[in-house]
């Protein structure tokens, strides 16, 4: 039966890059279980098609940023077109602090809507602050998509020593209101009230969203971090919504936490926290510090979701402005975070190259960015990422110079094959992710081959050598490409 | 009144300082008048009296501990204990004892130890009646890395000054309407100001080099604004200590990535608690790091860990927070040797590892550990 089973696998693998042969067709659709996002677009669009019809591009907005964001957005491209990532960017330059290049925000905020995901730099907020609009355009980018949750997953990166390691903590921040409502005013002169909001509605749709997580992600523990003590009503609500939620979710230990003990216990005892929830000021301070716990704003991606859009960035927001220009940037949260965007469009294959690429070139230790104790340029890094082995790659065969623009990416229902993915991500030292754990999950019918480093000589002999593309093939025409785009 | 001006002019000549502005005047004279200014106090006989407010749980103990040190030391410092166990008033509602307040008048500094809270019996917090009483509007919290207390971080020397009367901490909450609750963040420019002028002079008698001022003004942009704005000025006013101001954020990013950059951080009331609380984590917890309140009619030092029940009584607690602040009280009221001695016995006795209580790691008890602070005191 096993046996079978992995021909028809092998075989629809085979067959997809072929694009032809129907009679197999007709069984792989029947394999194709229905269990991935209903209610992702994307997703949708790619199930009502037949399997052998080309999918085409997909298509995300890129908003590169302030300070180094343009640079790092730069080395992203780079990557994405050496690794074939049928990913088209539309990118719009938005800013605060250089408004005359700066698109308009409702422009932004429809390209953001009608792609429902994207790659975001930092957009840096003016210190001084002359009168005006109180919001900042973090804040009204934020509101109109209404973003209300952001993720960190703070994860130590294998091979990168820092005071902690083997870390591995969640957490999730509620980012539209709190001490971020821009509501401020002077009573008299020389007195400034400053509001923070809280609302019920919000606080149970960020503890729905964190017990959910955790849910999906075989998360233990959720803590909600909050100051209670003293704002006795506003964060008094937001943990008592948490607490209420969590009585729906039995399976998962809740525990509270001050926010001041929650910082003193980071710095010492980081390794007792699982998924943390808070506010947004609190979620902002502690973004910053576990990032710094792992290695810095450089090495930590983030992402923000509303109820239908996804939005990648770093993090910790820093625009590092001080280097535009000196290319001693560290490429490694962009390119992280836009390893989780193409997994959220369900690109995992070419996620999973850049991934373990990006943290093979970490673990590997030969170059490095400043803020990791290196002397290697951002220039160096990407270069490296697109040299670097790419012992897993292969593209996607089929595809031409053009970058991948045909291809197709093929969706077989994991079996034996996640397996073994979790075993290779394991020995990279960073756990495979867990968006995986638990559910059968999609991956490109020709990461079959990939995915084993050496294959065994079964895989070799159902392919036909001239027509499919082995893991050193592979390797070899993405450095082609690479020195012919680059 | 002729007297004070005097006072205040003897003080201006010797610190050098350009005239201060009218709100920092008052608080100007009461550091220094109290301990005379050409320092022949400091070796007069007279004693001066400190009051003492050992708390619950482990209090007694390491209260007893901090002033079997000093009296080896020869502090000349009388100590007057008072309790504060709430005592119910006319009106039937349970208020601090009027003792407290009488000896923290008359002395004019505390030293304190924890304090159980107790939760919804309907009595003011002991904290907050004593910030209010004498307006301790900064709290002081110096960390630095104990040598022979190892943690990930090295070289931690950082103080964190923080604004102790507004801002978050403002008490004033409302629900607007049914799941909509509104906390009012207030931010005046007299608090501002007060709290940024006493940073740089903590900087310039303690001979630090740099105050950086903590904010979030790229979020809440007036009213953090207006706290920055005050640093602003006080800085312009202040050149030879360096100024620089940093992002919140920024500042708990870099601080767990190097520690070392930083030196005297300001900033308001709910950024500095949880600075204060996360450098104390840098360098092993509240059980080390001591603590002080600087009011305009007095300073309070306090340890701010907790009360321990568990171990009350039982002689396993750890006197040094309670220690290092009372020495910080010694360097407040201008008895500058006395509190290099006992801090030096202190961290030598922790340094050389023999005598530590079990939560340093060691196994001696609190007598045992006093007891060697106290041979090295009268060693030295």
């Amino acid at each position: 039966m096993a046996t079978t089973l992995r021909t028809l696998c092998f075989g629809l693998a085979k067959n997809i890059s072929l694009g032809s042969s129907t009679a197999l067709k007709a069984s792989s659709l029947g394999f194709q279980t229905r269990c991935f996002h209903q209610d992702h677009p994307i997703q949708q669009a790619a199930a009502a098609e037949p399997v052998s019809g080309p999918l085409g591009r997909h298509t995300a907005t890129l908003v590169p940023g302030d300070g180094v964001g343009p640079e790092l957005m730069g080395g992203v491209r780079e990557v994405f077109k050496a690794a074939g990532v049928p990913l088209d960017f539309e990118e719009m330059f938005i800013s605060e602090v250089s408004p005359n290049q700066s698109a308009d925000l409702d422009t932004v905020v429809e390209s953001f809507m009608r792609n429902k995901v994207g790659l975001k730099g930092i957009l840096t907020t003016p210190t001084t602050f002359k009168g005006g609009v109180l919001e900042t355009l973090n804040m009204k980018i934020r509101r109109k998509l209404d973003l209300f949750a952001n993720v960190v997953w703070v994860r130590s990166l294998p091979g990168f020593q820092t005071r902690h390691n083997n870390l591995d903590f969640i957490i999730i921040r509620e980012q539209t209101e709190g001490e971020y409502s821009a509501l401020e005013h002077e009573s008299v002169p020389g007195v400034i009230e400053c509001l923070k909001i809280v609302t019920e509605k919000n606080s149970m749709r960020i503890a729905k969203f964190a017990f959910d997580y955790a849910m999906r992600h075989n998360r233990k523990k959720v803590t909600a971090v909050h100051k209670a003590n003293i704002m006795k009503l506003g964060d008094g609500l937001f943990m008592r919504c948490c607490e209420e939620m969590s009585k729906l979710y039995p399976k998962i230990e809740f525990e509270t936490m001050i926010i001041d003990n929650c910082c003193m216990q980071l710095v010492s005892n980081p390794y007792q926290f699982d998924v943390m929830v808070m506010p947004n000021l609190y979620g902002n301070i502690v973004d910053n510090l576990a990032a710094g716990l792992v290695g810095g704003a450089g090495v930590v991606p983030g992402e923000s979701y509303s109820s239908s859009v996804a939005v990648f960035e770093q993090g910790a927001r820093h625009a590092f402005a001080e280097a535009v220009g000196k290319d001693i940037a560290n490429p490694t949260a962009t390119l992280l975070a836009s390893c989780n965007m193409l997994r959220h469009m369900h690109l995992e294959h070419h996620a999973r190259i850049i991934e373990d690429t990006v943290l093979k070139v970490v673990k590997g230790g030969k170059i490095r960015t400043k803020d990791m104790g290196g002397y290697s340029s951002t220039s160096d890094y990407i270069k490296e990422v697109i040299h670097c082995d790419l012992r897993l790659s292969g593209p996607p065969s089929g595809r031409g110079a053009d970058g991948g623009a045909r291809t197709r990416d093929r969706r077989v229902p994991q079996n034996k094959k996640i397996s073994r993915l979790q075993a290779r991500a394991s020995d990279l030292g960073w756990n495979s992710n867990p968006r995986q754990k638990g559910q059968c999950r999609y991956q490109d019918g020709n990461a079959c081959s990939p995915v084993v480093a050496n294959p065994p000589q079964i895989i070799t002999d159902l392919f036909d050598a001239d027509s499919i593309s082995s893991p050193a093939h592979g390797l070899k025409s993405i450095k082609n490409l690479e020195i012919t785009q680059l | 009144m002729a007297g004070k001006t005097m006072f205040l002019n003897l003080w201006r000549g010797l610190s050098k300082q350009s005239p201060l502005s009218k709100s920092a005047r008052p608080c100007a004279v009461f550091f220094k008048t109290q301990p005379c200014v050409d320092g022949s106090r400091q070796y007069s006989s007279e004693n001066r009296l400190v009051t003492m407010i050992p708390g619950d749980g482990i209090g007694p103990e390491i209260s007893v501990a901090v002033k079997q040190i000093f009296s080896a030391a020869g502090v000349p410092i009388e100590w007057e204990d008072v309790d504060v166990t709430p005592v119910k008033g006319p009106d039937g509602l349970f208020r601090l004892p009027p003792k407290i307040f009488e000896s923290m008048a008359r002395s004019k500094v505390g030293l304190k130890g924890p304090l159980a809270t107790p939760i919804g019996k309907g009595h003011q917090s002991l904290n907050l009646a004593l910030r209010k009483a004498f307006s301790l509007y900064a709290n002081v919290r110096p960390c630095k890395s104990i040598e022979g207390y190892e943690t990930p971080y090295k070289n931690v020397d950082i103080v964190t000054i923080r604004e102790n009367t507004e801002g978050e901490y403002s008490g004033i909450e409302h629900v607007i309407v049914d799941g909509v609750v509104q906390s009012i963040k207030l931010i005046t420019e007299n608090a501002s100001m007060r709290v940024a002028e006493y940073a740089f002079k903590y900087a310039r008698d303690n001979q630090r080099s740099t105050v950086t001022a903590v904010h979030k003004a790229n979020i809440m942009r007036m009213s953090d604004g207006l706290f920055l704005k005050c640093c602003r000025e006080v800085a312009a006013k202040n050149k030879d200590i360096k100024f620089s101001e940093m992002y919140l954020d920024t500042v708990c990013l870099n601080l767990v990535q190097d520690p070392g950059n930083f030196d005297v951080l300001v900033m308001p009331n709910l950024y500095g608690d949880i600075l204060s609380d996360l450098c104390a984590g840098l360098i092993g917890g509240l059980g080390v790091t001591p603590s002080g309140n600087i009011g305009e009619e007095g300073a309070l030092f306090e340890s701010v860990h907790g009360t321990a029940p568990d171990i009350a009584g039982q002689n396993k607690a750890n006197p040094t927070a309670l220690l290092l602040s009372a020495v910080m009280m010694l360097r407040y009221m201008e008895l500058n040797s006395f509190a290099d001695r006992i801090e030096n016995a202190a961290f030598s006795v922790i340094r050389e590892g023999q005598h530590l209580t079990g939560d340093l790691g060691g196994q001696s008890t609190c007598s045992q550990f006093t007891d060697e602070i106290c041979r090295k005191v009268e060693a030295s």
